[in-house]
């Protein structure tokens, strides 16, 4: 490596370091967004795996023992002076008895506000229990009127899904591994801005460049400091990912989120041309703005350009093009690993060269804008 | 630039790194289960005595743990009958043990005999549940005869004690230190076994519905009546099911004692097809349907209002009961007489065979091994069980007071013999509790800590179930507690 490039490579990190704000504003996102979403799967988990029993209010109870035994069992009971009841109503109609008696519908209104997401899941379980209970009594009249009940079955629907047993928590993987290369754009952010419309700023830019130093090798040095921050910062969200989901009882749901030393390997590898075309981009949106606070709210604004494109593809909502571009296609092929399917090499390669080579055009670009003065005084 | 170079062959190298390691075992889809498992089976010489004479394959599939906290340990489930086979049932025991799966392996193990583990099975045998089918004047002799001589081998190598020995060396082949073995019925017993040679390769041990080493499960005649019993019981109990069906032990026993050694013919739709069809009703036909009733704890509470149905001849609830049993057990007969005519069928004293003559069911169960198990021809394999089963190991009993075949009595025979041992009786639950209780909650809650004292409280939330007191519906007013 050129000693030159390694002086100011040494020169921004120190830089860097001695700005605090940067450091932690680096960091803070890779430490922080792991352990949030830890805490609130915890929370959430805990939730859904021992539903608490249920008290709603039963109207006419007596008039539908079976009913109420039935709910009794999955743990849904009438209020009493002991336990408020949620705001939930089942109303068992005083025809009931009669009705259930003959053969007849039997009406039963279930009450509640819908669009009150705290409830929505607890309607939904005492309708599904409403439900068990007919289907219990179908299958009875059925086999009392001397016909098998299996033949309302008619078919033996055999479901089966080809996935690979890891591929469970696919899902939430995606959006654990979003937030990831997230951390790429992230983190090298205010470097990025600091070391470019910051030094300008400074009055710092035209003393550099009138050292005998080519525009490449300062570039090159600038580029390598942002890098290695955006760098540090995927390793960080990475390490902190892996211990902070260890916590979390995903079993509970049905799968696993198992960051292994495979996986990791794999997404820093991946993420390195991403991290350096990160912090081209912000090298080269920060040299194009007037001031600091400029390049701070283009940043912000070209920051959505990535997070959109990781989100789509963490939510597996993009068409089959994304697999091949930058970001979604280092993604796309993190997720493959993570389901235990093969590495989508062809795409993954061309996804890496596209993004090697836009990192080509934007130095180009950038080394070619600083030998202007209306960059360099950003006139 | 030499750094350089080579940390590109190192980023290179990632992309080919080897996949997670391979096994043995291939994925594969089972019955009623939609994600892919694990299957894979091993060689096992039929003769375990002659290890170079012909082998048979015992399949067995792996359901992976959601996340596998515990590497080294798997719950092992055997299944009753004998000769049901525990893959078939898959996608139940995925659902049931879904807490327990989610941090260890679940082993399903088609026990030799059954299922894909070369299955001794014969077609005439098991076609012998048919509308115009007779009961009771079934030639099980010559059924036997047919069957044995179709399936060409020496039954006795079919015991639950070589079928053990199978479960030990797949357990090793799969590296298990321990299992957590759940055993359901005649499953029960092979847990014992397991226990008992096995000891240092279990970890604990639930038996649903319990048959202990030393009963004889051919006692299931007396279950029957026992069932029956509280059945009528429990409707004198119930003021709505009391006062639609008064006398109704009466009006029972008068119906069996009509039907004597007769049957008779009715002319009924089939349950299933709707084809009208000539049913046969005997004793033991009539006996049969209301047994396999008094198994499901919904189908059971139609019981009384189809003993008074025949009376006024509408055969209709009791030709849909029949029609639950269709696709019934679904056992492989072969490998069910080597076990009960290897392990029960030779120690039954007088004293057994008078209670079994007895009773409403043991007439015919007796006469019908009689008649088969000189033709099985299988060695008595009667090691093991004359000595009360004793452990140190945590188990966990689990009884229905209902149970027409395994009732809390067994249990409460061994319970005193284990010294951690939990016996949970769930009051109104017939035949294996797991499968329609809150039995599988407890069975997480022991496996992740088999000594200590489980919270119960769940068993009470199962309440009573009020009879049909007509084709449509069970009483409606407050069920007597």
């Amino acid at each position: 490596m050129n000693r030159k490039v390694w002086i100011i490579y040494q020169k921004e990190m120190l830089d860097a370091i001695r700005d605090r704000r940067s450091v932690i504003a680096a960091l803070s996102y890779a430490i922080g967004t792991p352990l949030l979403m830890c805490l609130v799967f915890v929370v959430l988990i805990e939730k859904f795996a021992s539903p608490d029993a249920l008290y709603i209010n039963i109207s006419n109870a007596e008039l539908a023992p079976g009913l109420i035994r039935q709910l009794a069992s999955q743990d849904i009971h009438p209020a009493g002076a002991e336990h408020k009841a949620k705001a939930i109503s089942l109303i068992i109609d005083t025809d009931y008895p009669k009705q259930m008696h003959s053969g007849r519908l039997a009406l039963v209104q279930l009450q509640g506000d819908f669009s009150n997401t705290q409830l929505a899941s607890d309607i939904r379980r005492v309708e599904r229990a409403v439900e068990s209970y007919a289907r219990e009594v179908a299958v009875m009249r059925m086999i009392a009127r001397g016909v098998a009940p299996q033949v309302l079955k008619v078919l033996d629907v055999q479901v089966q899904d080809q996935a690979k047993p890891e591929a469970k928590g696919g899902f939430f993987v995606g959006i654990a591994i979003f937030t990831m290369i997230y951390a790429v754009f992230i983190s090298g952010m205010n470097l990025a801005i600091d070391t470019s419309a910051g030094e300008r700023e400074r009055n710092s830019l035209a003393l550099m460049l009138s050292l005998p130093i080519r525009v490449r090798d300062l570039l090159l040095g600038k580029l390598l400091a942002v890098t290695s921050f955006a760098f540090l910062g995927l390793f960080m969200i990475v390490i902190i990912s892996k211990i902070a989901y260890g916590f979390v009882p995903w079993q509970e749901l049905g799968f696993n989120v198992n960051i292994d030393g495979r996986f990791i390997a794999y997404i820093l590898a991946f993420s390195l041309p991403v991290a350096l075309m990160a912090a081209l981009m912000q090298l080269f949106v920060s040299f194009m703005a007037k001031t600091f606070k400029e390049a701070q709210s283009y940043l912000t604004l070209v920051l959505i350009v990535p997070m959109a494109l990781a989100m789509i593809t963490g939510y597996d909502l993009g068409p089959e093009l994304l697999s091949w571009l930058p970001i979604s296609g280092q993604q796309k092929a993190l997720m493959e690993v993570v389901k235990g399917n093969d590495l989508p090499l062809e795409p993954l390669l061309i996804a890496t060269a596209i993004t090697l080579s836009l990192c080509a055009l934007l130095f180009w670009a950038l080394a070619r804008s600083l030998k202007s003065e209306k960059t360099i005084f950003s006139l | 630039m030499k750094i350089k170079r080579s940390l590109l062959l190192c980023l290179l190298g990632l992309l080919w790194l080897p996949q997670a390691n391979a096994s043995q075992l291939a994925l594969c889809h089972l019955n009623n289960l939609v994600d892919q498992v694990f299957c894979g089976q091993l060689a096992r010489p039929e003769n375990p005595a002659a290890p170079a004479g012909p082998s048979i394959p015992i399949h067995y599939a792996v359901l992976p743990a959601v996340r596998d906290k515990h590497p080294d340990e798997a719950v092992l489930v055997i299944v009753g009958g004998p000769g049901q086979a525990a893959l078939d049932y898959a996608g139940h025991f995925n659902r049931i043990l879904r807490k327990l799966r989610a941090e260890r392996d679940i082993l399903l193990i088609d026990q030799r005999g059954t299922g894909r583990s070369n299955p001794l099975r014969c077609e005439t045998m098991e076609n012998m549940d048919q509308l115009g089918f007779d009961a009771d004047n079934v030639n099980i002799k010559a059924e036997t005869k047919a069957c044995k001589k179709q399936l060409d081998t020496d039954l006795s190598f079919y015991s639950s004690a070589y079928a053990l020995e199978d479960f030990e060396a797949i357990r090793k082949q799969l590296g298990y230190q321990r299992l957590h073995l759940f055993g359901t019925s005649y499953g029960t017993r092979m847990v014992q076994l397991y226990m008992q040679k096995y000891p240092e390769a279990v970890a604990s041990g639930i038996m649903d519905g319990v048959v202990p080493l030393s009963q004889n499960v051919l006692a299931v005649g007396e279950s029957v009546d026992e069932a029956l019993e509280l059945l009528f019981l429990q409707c004198e109990s119930q003021p709505a099911c009391e006062q639609h069906f008064p006398n109704l032990r009466q009006q029972f026993h008068q119906l069996v004692q009509n039907l004597g050694g007769q049957s008779y013919l009715q002319a009924v739709k089939h349950p299933v097809s709707g084809e009208g069809q000539a049913m046969r009703l005997g004793k033991s036909k009539l006996a049969g349907i209301l047994r396999l009733a008094l198994y499901s704890a919904q189908a059971r509470t139609l019981l009384p209002y189809t003993i008074d149905r025949i009376k006024l001849d509408d055969f209709s609830p009791l030709l849909g009961l029949w029609g639950l049993t269709i696709d019934g057990l679904n056992l492989a007969m072969g490998m069910h007489g080597a076990i009960i005519c290897a392990e029960d069928w030779p120690r039954l004293s007088e004293a057994d065979r008078a209670a079994m003559n007895k009773s409403l069911i043991g007439g015919d169960m007796l006469a019908g091994l009689d008649a088969a198990c000189p033709i099985w021809n299988v060695q008595p394999q009667l090691q093991g069980f004359a000595q009360p089963f004793s452990t140190q190991l945590p188990v966990l009993m689990l009884s229905g007071r209902f149970d027409p075949a395994t009732p809390p009595a067994w249990a409460k025979k061994i319970e005193p013999r284990l010294t951690k041992g939990q016996h949970v009786i769930f009051p109104y639950a017939t035949h294996g509790v797991a499968g329609h209780t809150c039995a599988p909650d407890l069975m997480a809650q022991f496996v992740s800590e088999p000594g200590a004292k489980l919270d119960t409280s769940c068993v009470e939330k199962d309440g009573e179930r009020g009879f049909f007191i007509n084709s449509n519906a069970s009483a409606v007013e407050e069920i007597v507690k």
